[in-house]
C-alpha cells in the first residue's frame, strides 16, 4: 500500500487521537491517584456537642504532598477554607490515617479575610471550594445562626471606636408582660475592627472535604464532600476517685481525676453507695432508676467555668461511726452543662490519721520584683537545692562532678550551701563541701578503695536571707544505675527526714469578684515558689449578639433571640447606620463593691449607662418591695426566714447600685471618651487583684489545705505592681554615670589645651598613605562598611570614618566607591560623602551613583563588591564595619587584585582573617577610636582617654573580684550583674 | 537648624532607650517599645527599602546611558529586579511558586557557591599565615597545628593529650585574648553610645556641621 498523502494525514490523525486519549486517561488516572480516599466525619466523643473529628487516608509519600487543606461549609455548594495541615514531603506521613478535630474556635471573619467571596486557586467554575470565609457581614448574615460567634476585639477599639445601635422599639410585651419603652443598644464595630471566631453549633450539619496539595502547590482533586452533626454526649466518667476517712478528724477526704476533656463539666456529685462488686456496680450504674434510692449524696459542688477544683472535704458529726464510712463505697458523678452525667469506678475508702497528712503550706504571696506588673510569686518553701546528676571525672568513679539545681524565688539569697557527705548506714560524713559561689556543679572525692556502687547519701543545708530554719534539710540518695554507668539521685527528696517526692503543690486562684478557686498549676516538691503571670487586659471577648447591614433601602438587622438569629428589615431612616455592623454586647463590668458583694455593670454609652443604673435601682426597689410583701404574708416565721437571705442579697444590690462611688462618678462624666477612659481605669483596676491558696496533696486524698491570705477578717486580694527601675542594674547605672563623669572630666581637660596622649595606630596612621597612593595610580578606592545596620556601633564608627577618608579622596580627586548592604544606611552615607566634598570645596567631583545600595543578601554582596573590585581594579580598599563570613571572601579578591587593603572590625571571628588578608587591622575599640584619632578633636580625644582609665577601672575590680573570691569573700562578685 | 532637629530625635530617642534598658515598667517595655516602636520600625522599612531600589536603579541606568565599562551587566540588574518582584507579586512567595523556586534554585545555589568558596581562601589565608617568618607566626602556626590535629582521629592517635592541649589553648590564651577584644569593644560601644548621647558624635548626620 502506498503511503500518499491523505493516507499519511490519516495516519497522523489517528496516532494523534490515540496519544491524546492516553494522556487524558493517564492524567484521570492520576486525578484519582491524587485523591484523599477513604474521607470521614465523625462526631468528637465525650464533648459538649461543639465538636467534629475529620480523619481520612493519607496519600503516599511518592505523590510528594505538602498540605492537606480542609474545607467546611453549612451546605455542599459553598465550602471555605478553615485549615491547612502541613506535611513532611520527604517523610510523608507515617500513620495509617490522619485526623482534625474541628472543635475548638476556628476563624470567622478577621482583618486578614478576604474582602468579597474568593473561589480557591486553581477551581473552575463548578468548584464548590472558596478561599476564607470574606469580609462581608451581609453575606456572612446567611450563615451566621449555623455557629456560635465569639468576637475577640482590642479593647481600645471596644471603648472608643464602637457605634452606638439601638433596635427599634418592640411592640410585643417582653417576658415581664410589658412593652418595654425603647430598643435594645448595642456596640456595633466594623468587620475589620475585630476577630470573629465560631463554634459548631450541636444539631447542625456542617459539610467538609480535603484537598491534598502537593510541593508544586497544585491543587489536587477534593475528597468526597461528606457531612457531619456534633451532637452533646455524656462527659467520660472520673477515672479515679480516692477516699479517705481520717478517723481522729472525724472527716471524710476526697480527690479525684479529672477525664482528658472536662471543659464542660459544670458539676459534681459524690454518692455514699454499700460495698458490692465492681461488676455490679457497673450494671447498676447503667441503670439511673435501679440507682435511685441505693445511693446517698455526701457531697456536691461546682466546678465549672475551668475552676477544676479536685478536692472536698466533708465533717462527720459526732453521732455518726467512723466505721459506717469505712466500710462503705463511693463514687463521683461528673455532671456537663447538658444535664448528662457519668459515674467514676467505686472508691475504697483508706482509714488515716491526720498525723499522716502533709504539713499545712505557710505559703505567701508577694509581688515579682523588678518586673513590668504582670507577675506575683507565690511561695510555699525555703530554697530547695538537690542535686540533679553526676559525672565520674575519672574510670575509677573516684572524683565526681556533681550538678545541683538550686530553686529560690528572686528575693530568696542563698549565701552558702553545705554539702555532706555519708556513706551508706554511717552517721559521720566522709566530705564535706561549703558552696559559697553557687555555680551548679561540686567536685567530689570519694574514700579510697570505697565501693562506688554501694552509692551514698547527701545532706544539704543553707543559710541565707529571709533566714532559712537552722533545721531546714533536704537529703537525696544517689545510687549506682547500671544501664546510665553513672551515679544517679534516686526519686526520693527527704525534707527534714520526710519523703516529700509524691506531695504535690497545687496553687489555686481566686479573683476578687468571683467566688470558686480556679486551678493554676500542680508542682512538684521539688518547687517552692510559682511565678503567676495577669497579664494586662489587651483583648475584649464578647458574644456576638447580632448582625446589621444596609441591603438596598432596607436596614437589616439579625439579634440573637430565643429562636435562634431573628431577622428583621425595615426601610432606611435618616441617622440610620448603612456600614455592615457586628453587634455585641455594650454592657460591661464595672467594678466588684466588696462591702455589698455585688458586681456592678454598666454601658459603653454614656446615656444607656445612666438609664441602666437608675432602671436597675427601680428594678431592685420592686423585686425588694415584693420579696418583703411575700415574707409578711407568710403565716410560718420559718418559712419566712428562708425569704431573708434573698432579700438581704436585693438589699445589697441595691445599696451597691444606689451608692457605689466608682458608678456615680461614671455616670456624672458626660464626655463619652473621658467617661471610657475613667471605666477603663477602673474595671481593669480591680479585675487584676488576686488571691491564692496551696494545697498540699499526694494525689491520692491525703491533702491540707493552706489557709486564704488575710487582713483581719478580710481576704487579702493583690496585684502585681509596675516597677519604674531594675533593682539588678544599679550598679550598671552607677557604671555609666561614673564612665559618664569621666568621659565629661577628660574633654573638659582636653578642651582646656591638655596634651592627651594616644597611642599611635598603625593602620589609622596609614589611611592617608593609602589614599595617595590611590591617587598617584590614578586608580579608585573602595569603602566596604560590611553587613552591619544603623543599630551596630562598627557601622556608626565606620560611617565617622567615611566622612573623613571622603574628605581625602575629594581633595585629591580621587574615585570612592560605597557599595551599601543596608538600604537605611544609604542616604547617611551618602550624605556624609556629599558634605566631604562641599566642604573642601569640591561639589562638582561627586557623583552620588559611587555610593550605593547594592543588596541585603549577604553572598550577593561579596559578589558584587568582588566584581566591582576586579572591574575597577581598586588601588585601596577600606573595610570598615560589622563583617562575618564575608569578610575573607572580599579582603581574598582585593588581595589578588594588589590593592591595599586597611580593615577593622568589632567582629572577633573575623578579626584573624582581616590580620591575614589585611595590609593593617584596626582590632576591636581600635575602629571605634579611629574617628577621634583622625580628627583630633580635643571632645573625641577625651572620650578615648576615659575609655582607657575606665578599662584600668575594669580591670582592677575582675583583679580584686578574682582574690577576694579566692578566700570566699564573694560580696563583689554578687554585687556585679551576671549580665 | 538642619543639624539640632536630627540631634535632637536622635538623643532624645537615645535618652528614651537609655530608660528602657534601666526600667522594665510597663509604659516603657509594652506602650513604647511594643505598641509605638516596633509598629513604626516595621511602617517605615518599606521606604527605607524604596530608596534603596531607587538607587540601585539609577546607577545601573545611568551605567546604561553612559556606555560604562561592563554596562551589559546593568540589563540582568533590571530583568533580574522585575522578573523577582512580578513573580513574588503575582506568584505568590509561598513554596512552589515562581519565586521561591527561582529563590531555592537560583540564589540559594549561587550563595552556596559564594561560600564554598570560603574553604579555597581559608586555605590559602591559611598559608599566608602559617608562614614561619617570626616569632608570633611561629606560635600561630604550633598552636594552629595543635587545634587542628586535635579535631581530627588521627590527632588522639599521635597522642591522648593533644585534645587537652588543644581545649587548653582554646580556653585560656584565645578565650583570653577573645575576651579582652569583648571588653575593648563593650566600653568602646558603650563610650560611642556616650558619644551620641551627648552630641559629640555627630558623623551619623551626615557629615560636616
Amino acid at each position: 500500500m502506498r503511503l500518499d498523502r491523505r493516507r499519511l494525514i490519516l495516519l497522523l490523525l489517528l496516532a494523534f487521537t490515540v496519544l491524546v486519549t492516553v494522556i487524558i486517561a493517564q492524567k484521570q488516572e492520576d486525578k484519582d491517584q491524587y485523591m484523599v480516599k477513604d474521607f470521614q466525619v465523625d462526631d468528637v466523643l465525650a464533648d459538649d456537642g461543639s465538636g467534629l473529628v475529620l480523619s481520612w487516608k493519607p496519600l503516599d509519600r511518592s505523590k510528594r504532598i505538602i498540605e492537606y487543606r480542609v474545607y467546611r461549609g453549612v451546605s455542599p455548594d459553598q465550602l471555605f477554607f478553615l485549615d491547612a495541615i502541613p506535611v513532611n514531603v520527604k517523610i510523608g506521613v507515617a500513620s495509617d490515617r490522619m485526623y482534625y478535630y474541628d472543635n475548638s474556635g476556628s476563624e470567622f471573619i478577621d482583618i486578614a479575610s478576604p474582602r468579597h467571596l474568593k473561589k480557591e486557586k486553581q477551581q473552575d467554575a463548578k468548584s464548590p471550594l472558596y478561599r476564607k470565609m470574606p469580609r462581608d457581614i451581609p453575606f456572612l448574615a446567611g450563615m451566621a445562626d449555623k455557629f456560635s460567634l465569639l468576637s475577640l476585639v482590642d479593647k481600645g477599639k471596644y471603648y472608643y471606636s464602637s457605634k452606638q445601635f439601638t433596635t427599634d422599639k418592640p411592640t410585643t410585651p417582653g417576658p415581664d408582660g410589658k412593652i418595654p419603652e425603647s430598643g435594645d443598644t448595642y456596640a456595633g464595630l466594623k468587620d475589620y475592627q475585630q476577630s470573629v471566631i465560631c463554634f459548631l453549633k450541636p444539631g447542625e450539619k456542617y459539610y467538609y472535604t480535603v484537598v491534598a496539595v502537593n510541593e508544586r502547590s497544585k491543587f489536587q482533586k477534593p475528597a468526597a464532600i461528606t457531612v457531619g452533626t456534633p451532637i452533646p454526649n455524656p462527659p467520660d466518667p472520673s477515672p479515679a476517685l480516692y477516699t479517705v476517712v481520717l478517723e481522729d478528724k472525724r472527716t471524710l477526704q476526697f480527690e479525684w481525676d479529672y477525664p482528658l476533656y472536662k471543659d464542660d463539666i459544670a458539676q459534681y456529685r459524690i454518692h455514699q453507695l454499700p460495698a458490692m462488686s465492681d461488676t455490679m456496680w457497673m450494671q447498676l450504674k447503667q441503670n439511673p432508676e435501679a440507682l435511685q434510692g441505693k445511693t446517698n449524696v455526701v457531697a456536691q459542688g461546682g466546678v465549672g467555668s475551668g475552676s477544676l477544683k479536685n478536692y472536698t472535704t466533708i465533717p462527720l458529726t459526732t453521732e455518726e461511726a467512723v466505721a459506717k464510712f469505712a466500710e462503705a463505697r463511693y463514687s463521683i458523678e461528673l455532671m456537663d452543662y447538658d444535664g448528662f452525667s457519668s459515674y467514676s469506678p467505686l472508691s475504697v475508702p483508706r482509714l488515716k490519721q491526720s498525723s499522716a497528712l502533709p504539713p499545712i503550706a505557710n505559703f505567701k504571696v508577694e509581688d515579682k520584683p523588678n518586673d513590668k506588673g504582670d507577675r506575683l510569686t507565690v511561695t510555699w518553701d525555703a530554697p530547695i537545692c538537690f542535686v540533679v546528676k553526676t559525672t565520674a571525672l575519672d574510670s575509677k568513679f573516684s572524683r565526681l562532678r556533681l550538678n545541683y539545681q538550686l530553686n529560690k524565688t528572686e528575693v530568696q539569697k542563698v549565701k552558702n550551701i553545705y554539702f555532706e557527705f555519708f556513706k551508706t548506714g554511717e552517721s559521720k560524713p566522709f566530705a564535706k563541701i561549703k558552696e559559697f559561689y553557687q555555680d551548679d556543679k561540686i567536685v567530689l572525692k570519694l574514700p579510697k578503695g570505697y565501693d562506688y556502687k554501694q552509692g551514698f547519701r547527701v545532706k544539704i543545708t543553707m543559710e541565707g536571707k529571709p533566714e532559712i530554719p537552722k533545721d531546714y534539710m533536704l537529703e537525696q540518695d544517689l545510687m549506682f544505675d547500671p544501664p546510665m554507668m553513672a551515679i544517679m539521685p534516686t526519686k526520693a527528696l527527704y525534707r527534714n527526714g520526710l519523703d516529700v517526692s509524691r506531695i504535690s503543690n497545687v496553687v489555686y486562684k481566686k479573683t476578687i469578684s468571683s467566688p470558686n478557686l480556679t486551678l493554676v498549676k500542680r508542682n512538684t516538691s521539688f518547687d517552692n515558689s510559682l511565678d503567676v503571670t495577669i497579664p494586662y487586659p489587651s483583648l475584649m471577648q464578647k458574644p456576638v449578639q447580632g448582625l446589621s447591614f444596609a441591603k438596598d433601602d432596607s436596614l437589616i438587622t439579625l439579634i440573637n433571640g430565643s429562636q435562634g438569629m431573628e431577622r428583621k428589615a425595615r426601610k432606611l431612616q435618616s441617622g440610620d447606620i448603612k456600614t455592615p455592623l457586628v453587634l455585641l454586647s455594650a454592657d460591661l463590668d464595672l467594678v466588684f463593691d466588696k462591702k455589698n458583694e455585688t458586681r456592678i455593670d454598666t454601658s459603653l454609652f454614656p446615656s444607656v449607662g445612666v438609664k441602666l443604673a437608675k432602671d436597675k435601682v427601680e428594678e431592685l426597689k420592686t423585686t425588694l418591695a415584693d420579696l418583703n410583701a411575700q415574707k409578711a404574708a407568710l403565716p410560718d416565721p420559718a418559712m419566712a426566714a428562708q425569704l431573708d437571705s434573698q432579700i438581704d442579697k436585693v438589699s445589697k444590690q441595691l445599696a451597691a447600685y444606689s451608692e457605689n462611688n466608682n458608678l456615680t462618678h461614671a455616670n456624672a462624666i458626660k464626655g463619652k471618651r473621658s467617661r471610657m477612659r475613667y471605666i477603663a481605669g477602673v474595671r481593669e483596676d480591680y479585675s487584676r487583684y488576686n488571691t491564692y491558696q496551696v494545697v498540699k496533696t499526694d494525689g491520692k486524698g491525703m491533702f491540707v489545705e493552706g489557709e486564704l491570705p488575710k487582713d483581719g477578717e478580710e481576704i487579702r486580694y493583690l496585684k502585681p505592681v509596675s516597677q519604674w527601675f531594675d533593682a539588678n542594674k544599679y550598679v550598671t547605672l552607677f557604671a555609666t554615670f561614673l564612665f559618664a563623669t569621666m568621659v565629661m572630666v577628660f574633654v573638659n581637660l582636653a578642651k582646656r589645651g591638655k596634651d592627651l596622649y594616644i597611642r599611635p595606630i598603625a593602620g589609622i596612621q596609614e589611611i592617608d598613605n593609602a589614599i595617595g597612593r590611590a591617587t598617584e595610580m590614578g586608580r579608585p578606592m573602595l569603602y566596604c562598611m560590611g553587613i552591619g545596620s544603623m543599630t551596630d556601633v562598627a557601622t556608626i564608627a565606620s560611617l565617622g570614618i567615611l566622612g573623613l577618608v571622603a574628605k581625602r579622596a575629594a581633595e585629591y580627586d580621587t574615585k570612592l566607591i560605597v557599595p551599601c548592604y543596608d538600604y537605611i544606611l544609604l542616604p547617611i552615607a551618602q550624605e556624609i560623602v556629599r558634605e566631604a566634598h562641599y566642604s573642601v570645596g569640591r561639589p562638582d567631583t561627586y557623583d552620588k551613583n559611587t555610593v550605593f545600595y547594592l543588596t541585603n543578601s549577604q553572598f550577593a554582596y561579596v559578589a558584587g563588591v568582588n566584581g566591582i573590585m576586579i572591574r575597577e581594579r581598586m588601588a585601596t580598599n577600606f573595610f570598615l564595619g560589622y563583617f562575618a563570613a564575608e569578610a575573607l571572601l572580599m579582603t581574598e579578591t582585593g588581595n589578588s587584585v594588589g590593592a591595599v587593603q586597611i580593615a577593622g572590625t568589632d567582629a572577633v571571628t573575623q578579626v584573624p582573617f582581616f590580620i591575614t588578608t589585611c595590609d593593617y587591622t584596626l582590632i576591636g575599640e581600635e575602629l571605634y577610636a579611629a574617628s577621634a584619632y583622625l580628627n583630633r578633636e580635643p571632645m573625641l580625644l577625651g572620650t578615648l582617654k576615659a575609655q582607657d582609665y575606665f578599662k584600668f577601672f575594669i580591670l582592677t575590680i575582675m583583679i580584686l573580684g578574682a582574690v577576694l573570691s579566692t578566700f570566699q569573700f564573694t560580696g563583689l562578685n554578687e554585687l556585679l550583674p551576671l549580665k | 537648624m538642619k543639624k539640632t532637629i536630627p540631634l535632637f530625635i536622635v538623643i532624645l530617642g537615645g535618652l528614651i532607650f537609655v530608660a528602657y534598658a534601666f526600667s522594665p515598667h510597663r509604659f516603657l517595655q509594652d506602650d513604647f517599645y511594643n505598641k509605638f516602636y516596633v509598629p513604626w520600625t516595621y511602617a517605615s522599612a518599606p521606604f527605607a527599602a524604596l530608596l534603596g531600589i531607587i538607587s540601585l536603579s539609577m546607577m545601573h541606568s545611568s551605567k546604561i546611558k553612559r556606555r560604562a565599562p561592563k554596562w551589559q551587566f546593568s540589563y540582568f540588574f533590571f530583568a533580574g529586579f522585575i522578573v523577582t518582584a512580578l513573580a513574588g507579586l503575582i506568584g505568590g512567595m509561598q513554596k512552589g511558586g515562581l519565586f521561591m523556586w527561582m529563590f531555592e534554585n537560583m540564589q540559594m545555589p549561587m550563595s552556596a557557591t559564594m561560600f564554598s568558596l570560603l574553604a579555597f581562601y581559608m586555605a590559602s589565608a591559611a598559608y599566608k599565615a602559617f608562614r614561619a617568618r617570626s616569632m608570633e607566626a611561629t606560635v600561630l602556626l604550633v598552636a594552629a597545628i595543635f587545634v587542628m590535629l586535635a579535631q581530627v582521629p588521627l590527632g588522639v592517635k599521635i597522642s591522648k593529650h593533644l585534645p587537652t592541649i588543644s581545649q587548653w589553648i582554646l580556653d585560656v590564651p584565645n578565650l583570653a585574648s577573645k575576651r579582652g577584644i569583648g571588653l575593648g569593644v563593650g566600653l568602646g560601644a558603650v563610650a560611642t553610645s556616650l558619644k551620641i548621647l551627648l552630641g559629640i558624635e555627630r558623623s551619623y548626620l551626615g557629615g560636616g556641621d
